[in-house]
């Protein structure tokens, strides 16, 4: 267990990003609530204009949304920060957050503004998770999950941890299951009906919708696919499509119009109230990740998200078990940040007739499409641990690096949570089996990755011992002087070498960066700090990699057995019996 | 009608006032010249205890209505400095209006063209306390030509010394190793004396990688392909560095490895580029590649080195001569060990050129000292080299031109058998010992009069007779070497320290060049501005208090102070850093190589 958080009376939330990415932490907010009812929870929100509509939808749970009116300084190419008008508005802004005295305050931003905010806007007494500059300067990560979710930026592929889990686990939570739905208005409601009975659907008529849309291109599959896939779906089912998007992206509307099947709703422009009830009668929405996937899930609509370019499937799909997810698969997956893709190859591995195959199964029509080389089709779940997940429906081709991945989230589990090892090893040998089958494993070497782990043990003992002897070396005080400036800069060195393994094995990048984070606390520390923080943090790593290291010695030997027939995983994450495939 | 010369009119206004036209276009008002200079007077609105420049005397109407606004405004004693062109229109002031009195209350400025306003210092000075322009009414309308180059060059002098007030962001890049390297170090400890900020490329480390090609194999084909390989990826290093770091200018030095890709990726980052060329651009010709790839070209030669310039470049070449480091090259008072081993009547230290092999075995019966490298050790002269002709570090160097009565300084040659008598630019070694305040005698060279007084300040030498005859009479005379010695000194720390060398490269890049850095002044607001917004917020006040001697201040160079400091931020510092945040993540994102 994590140790529980004190009971804060004022909670406040930092999210300074877009509406989609407030829908998200949602199951967050509700975790916040539900564990601390009596707390007043204050979230910020980025866009002045957003919160009237975030505040409808998202009280409660939340009870205050204030606006940071970033807008207002414009900063605008070529010209420098306005200066005074800054000033006010930060001064005006620490005077009225510092006055409302949160004794809490959480960042799920990224950015290192959102960290200075952190460490302008509290008081003394604030508690604060998440990511913080430390005295304007140093960035830290408050709290085990928290610092996860910022390392594993740079390693995603082998990260299979949800973000709204990272939130939730990083304040010591669980989420709630089920999650309330989001409010839908009798207004909204009859007014969709009002809207699907004028355009001749019928009560009871299903409805698949999709969202073409998306804020950026890498992740925007193309809008002739969508309307193929729909064209599929109403030739083969007979179902009725709807195509949803803001104002803006009507002229998606104008590319799709010849492709579409006969009957299409045309949904787009309408407000997102309104998109929220036509959500909430629809089947099942088809859609890219973006905001609707997130209404969808609130509503408990069903959703098939089309994963590419820079999501990746295990991380920010709708919160929710029984979704599906179409996660195209490439070795340059998922896009690293900020990077001008020109050739989005991605899109193309997944096609319409395998993305109609997994709607039809998602709707009860049909069974699960088989897996293609380019992409496969995972279904949501929540694991043993009350993780959420994702899980191929039929058995994917096993990597090595799958397996790592699978093995680091046990591990993870078992160095954050005190999930008993052993329970560990034998959750990550059902999910191997679920994901991978058992016969196919004979062909897979693990061995590189338990290289090594073998050399990063080897050093990271050679590394405690140094720690050790420094630690000796400056309790003899003058004495020692000499013999602690050389081992301080051995175990400089030796660290050094620690973080440089990363590159050179890429399995040990999740390791070495939650080490890395993990001693940055150090910094500033005396010599005596750093012997002693150093063995704990050295030993936490070694930890780790041991455990890892077992699990996957553990497969190497114990996995590769006879054939046997292949699971499935049920909502609830038990193992049933094979599943048929739609294709050959 | 009262006057007339060929070329100006006078006539009586409708006031009954003398007023003067040129071409029938009127200086002053023709109407009522007074009302119409109280009226310009009030709308250009002086402010008390600023200097004013007013451009045009004509017949006075308007400097007298600013003298009594000013004293109006209770400045009774203005600074106003008046610039006329043209000694005629003085003359028929003093004659029609009796002037001299009004003239007596200002400094008259009598220029013969606009362009002499360049070199003045009495209008830099009053720049400097904020003075404002105020033209005479009708000289816009009655001589557009002159008016617009009045004020062109008005904005240029005015324009550069803003500049001059600007910390600028230097990139300084040294070369992997050599004698510019150390110069290269010494040009990043004066800029930032200077108040730039300066971010040093040191590639000094990479040396040894360099040389690992050398141990690795012996094909001069792949030692050539890998050398090149490790400086095409240092020019890269830099291009990416300019690309985060966004400096107002690169200044690299000879050897740097810049290729000319870097400088193009550069200039597409509109960032200027200077290279100074420490070296003999006979013996080192890949100046032809980089002079024409830069912006601005800084040699230690000129004249045939000039001409063969303008062949292979267009673009901006100056002259610059190496300098001294008043930090490092400075007297030093030698303990008995140190005197024991680095003192000596006559003492050179140097590499073991061809043509100081060949010198310096005339010398040999002085009590001479060689030290440095490449010294041939089978030659006589070995007797006389020091410590096995081991490389010498700079603090050593310090050490024995001050330990030595003579310091001998022979320039280099791979072919004279002494003095080259064409040799023309000159050594640092020439700047290094004066500023010690040692003495010495160096061969001449056709650039050495320009930096030092010859027989005061620097006594040179000819061939192997005249030396031996200088070092003869210096060693018996110690007064006339002291005096050399000081005079040598004064003069390099007054004129030919690296701070004032780069000055004077700044000055060229801004003479050539300023409406591009011109740009970087729409970053700088006046203080006196940012004061007035700040009022009742004591701590932004006091943040901006510091720099109100400055003028003006940038936002980067404010956040550039927060971060350079230690200890805990205050609200306003962490506010800055939020401001300079925000705008780099939602205005400035990054973008790497295509």
């Amino acid at each position: 267990m994590v140790n529980p958080l004190p009971e804060p009376r004022r909670i406040l939330v930092l999210n300074v990003n877009r509406m989609g990415d407030q829908l998200q932490a949602l199951p967050f907010y509700w975790a916040l609530k539900k564990r601390y009812p009596e707390a007043w929870l204050e979230v910020f929100v980025d866009r002045v204009g957003e919160k009237d509509q975030v505040a409808r939808w998202l009280t409660p749970p939340v009870d205050e949304f204030i606006p940071l009116d970033l807008g207002r300084l414009r900063p605008v190419e070529g010209r420098n920060p306005p200066i005074l008008e800054g000033s006010r508005y930060f001064r005006d802004l620490a005077a009225e957050i510092r006055g409302r005295g949160a004794d809490l305050m959480i960042n799920l931003s990224h950015g290192k503004f959102s960290a200075l905010l952190m460490h302008f806007l509290r008081s003394p007494h604030t508690r604060v998770v998440g990511h913080v500059m430390a005295g304007g300067r140093h960035r830290m990560f408050r709290g085990d999950w928290f610092t996860y979710l910022f390392t594993m930026v740079a390693a995603r592929r082998l990260n299979r941890f949800h973000i709204v889990d990272l939130y939730v686990r990083g304040c010591g939570l669980r989420a709630p299951d089920p999650l309330p739905p989001l409010p839908l208005a009798a207004a909204d409601r009859e007014w969709a009906e009002a809207f699907l009975t004028a355009r001749g659907v019928g009560l009871g008529e299903s409805i698949v919708a999709i969202q073409p849309g998306a804020s950026e291109y890498r992740k925007r599959w193309e809008a002739d696919a969508f309307a193929r896939t729909l064209r599929l779906l109403h030739e083969r089912h007979g179902v009725r499509g709807l195509v949803l998007g803001s104002p803006g992206e009507r002229d998606l509307w104008d590319r799709m119009a010849g492709l579409l099947p006969p009957g299409t709703l045309d949904g787009v422009g309408t407000t997102l109230d309104q998109a929220k009830a036509l959500l909430a009668r629809a089947k099942l929405l088809i859609t890219n990740d973006t905001g609707p996937m997130h209404v969808a899930a609130g509503v408990g609509t069903p959703f098939l998200a089309i994963s590419l370019g820079s999501v990746y499937f295990p991380e920010t799909f709708g919160y929710g078990v029984g979704h599906g997810i179409l996660q195209s698969d490439l070795p340059c997956s998922p896009c690293t940040e900020n990077l001008q893709c020109n050739d989005t190859v991605c899109h193309g591995l997944v096609q319409p007739e395998h993305a109609a195959e997994a709607a039809a199964h998602l709707l009860g029509l049909g069974p699960a499409p088989c897996q293609t080389d380019g992409a496969f089709y995972l279904r949501t779940a929540r694991d043993r641990d009350g993780f959420l997940t994702a899980r191929p429906v039929v058995p994917v081709r096993p990597s090595a690096e799958g397996c790592v991945a699978l093995a680091l989230r046990e591990m993870w589990k078992v160095a954050f949570d005190f999930k008993e090892v052993e329970a560990a090893w034998a959750d990550l040998k059902d999910e191997i089996l679920l994901w991978y089958g058992s016969e196919a494993l004979t062909d897979l070497s693990l061995q590189p990755a338990l290289d090594g782990l073998h050399d990063l043990a080897t050093l990271c003992q050679s590394a405690l011992e140094c720690a050790r002897r420094l630690e000796v070396a400056v309790f003899q005080g003058e004495r020692g002087r000499s013999e602690a400036d050389m081992e301080a800069e051995r175990l400089i060195e030796m660290d050094q070498t620690l973080l440089n393994r990363g590159y050179r094995t890429p399995s040990l990048q999740p390791l070495l960066r939650q080490y890395r984070f993990e001693r940055e606390r150090l910094a500033g520390g005396t010599p005596l700090d750093w012997a002693q923080l150093s063995q704990i943090h050295v030993g936490s790593l070694e930890r780790r990699g041991q455990i890892l290291a077992d699990m996957l010695s553990r497969l190497e030997t114990k996995l590769r057995l006879p054939a046997r027939s292949i699971p499935r995983v049920s909502r609830e994450g038990d193992v049933e019996d094979t599943v048929a495939c739609a294709r050959v | 009608m009262i006057s007339n010369t060929p070329l100006f009119e006078v006539k009586d206004a409708r006031t009954g006032i003398p007023t003067v036209s040129v071409g029938g276009a009127h200086l002053h008002s023709a109407y009522d010249p007074v009302r119409e200079a109280a009226d310009a007077a009030r709308r250009f609105d002086p402010k008390p205890g600023r200097p004013v420049i007013v451009l045009g005397f004509g017949l006075g109407y308007h400097v007298e209505a600013l003298l009594s606004l000013l004293s109006e405004r209770g400045d009774p004693h203005p600074e106003v400095l008046v610039y006329e062109w043209n000694p005629e229109m003085l003359r028929m002031a003093r004659e029609v209006r009796g002037a001299d009195g009004l003239i007596s209350r200002v400094r008259l400025r009598e220029v013969t063209s606009p362009e002499d306003l360049d070199g003045d210092t009495a209008l830099v000075n009053a720049f400097d306390r904020r003075a404002e322009v105020f033209a005479l009414p009708g000289l816009a309308k009655a001589r557009p030509e002159t008016h617009h180059r009045l004020w062109e060059r008005l904005n240029r002098v005015r324009l550069r010394r803003r500049l001059a007030r600007v910390r600028f962001r230097i990139l300084v890049v040294s070369p992997i190793y050599g004698g510019s390297l150390s110069t290269s170090r010494y040009v990043a400890e004066a800029f930032r004396s200077l108040g730039h900020v300066v971010e040093f490329m040191d590639f000094s480390p990479y040396q040894h990688a360099l040389s690992q090609a050398d141990d690795v194999t012996s094909d001069p084909g792949y030692r050539n392909h890998l050398q090149n390989s490790l400086c095409r990826h240092l020019s890269e290093l830099c291009v990416a560095r300019c690309s985060d770091w966004k400096p107002d200018l690169v200044f690299a030095l000879a050897q740097a490895p810049l290729s000319p890709e870097a400088f193009r990726a550069m200039r597409e980052m509109k960032i200027p580029t200077a290279f100074w060329f420490v070296e003999d651009f006979r013996l080192f010709p890949y100046w032809k590649t980089v002079a024409p790839a830069c912006d601005y070209f800084f040699t230690i030669q000129k004249g045939a080195f000039f001409d063969e310039l303008r062949t292979v470049t267009s673009n901006r070449f100056e002259y610059l001569p190496q300098a001294c480091a008043p930090r490092v090259h400075r007297p030093l008072d030698l303990s008995p060990e140190e005197r024991q081993r680095y003192a000596s009547d006559v003492s050179f230290v140097g590499a073991g050129y061809h043509n100081r092999q060949k010198f310096l075995l005339g010398l040999m019966h002085h009590g001479l000292k060689v030290w440095g490298t490449g010294w041939d050790l089978s030659s006589v002269l070995s007797r006389h080299l020091q410590e096995g002709g081991r490389w010498i570090e700079t603090e050593e160097v310090v050490k024995i031109y001050n330990g030595s009565k003579i310091n001998l300084n022979l320039h280099s040659s791979t072919y004279h058998e002494g003095v080259n008598p064409n040799g023309d630019f000159v050594n640092p070694r020439t700047f290094e010992i004066a500023a010690i305040g040692a003495f010495q005698l160096v061969d001449r060279r056709t650039l050495l009069g320009e930096a030092f007084e010859e027989d005061r300040e620097v006594i040179t030498f000819s061939d192997l007779r005249d030396v031996e005859a200088k070092v003869g009479h210096f060693l018996a005379h110690d007064e006339d070497r002291g005096a050399v010695a000081q005079a040598a000194r004064r003069r390099a720390l007054r004129d030919h320290t690296f701070e004032r060398r780069l000055e004077t490269a700044l000055d060229w890049i801004l003479e050539w060049d300023y409406p591009r850095f011109a740009a970087r002044l729409e970053a700088q607001t006046p203080v006196e501005k940012l004061l007035e917004g700040a009022a009742g917020d004591a701590e932004l006040t006091a943040l901006l208090r510091k720099y109100e001697e400055r003028g003006e201040v940038g936002f980067q160079d404010i956040v550039r102070d927060i971060r350079d400091k230690s200890g805990a931020l205050d609200d306003t510092e962490m506010i800055f850093l939020l401001l300079d945040q925000l705008w780099q993540e939602r205005v400035a994102p990054r973008s790497g190589p295509a």
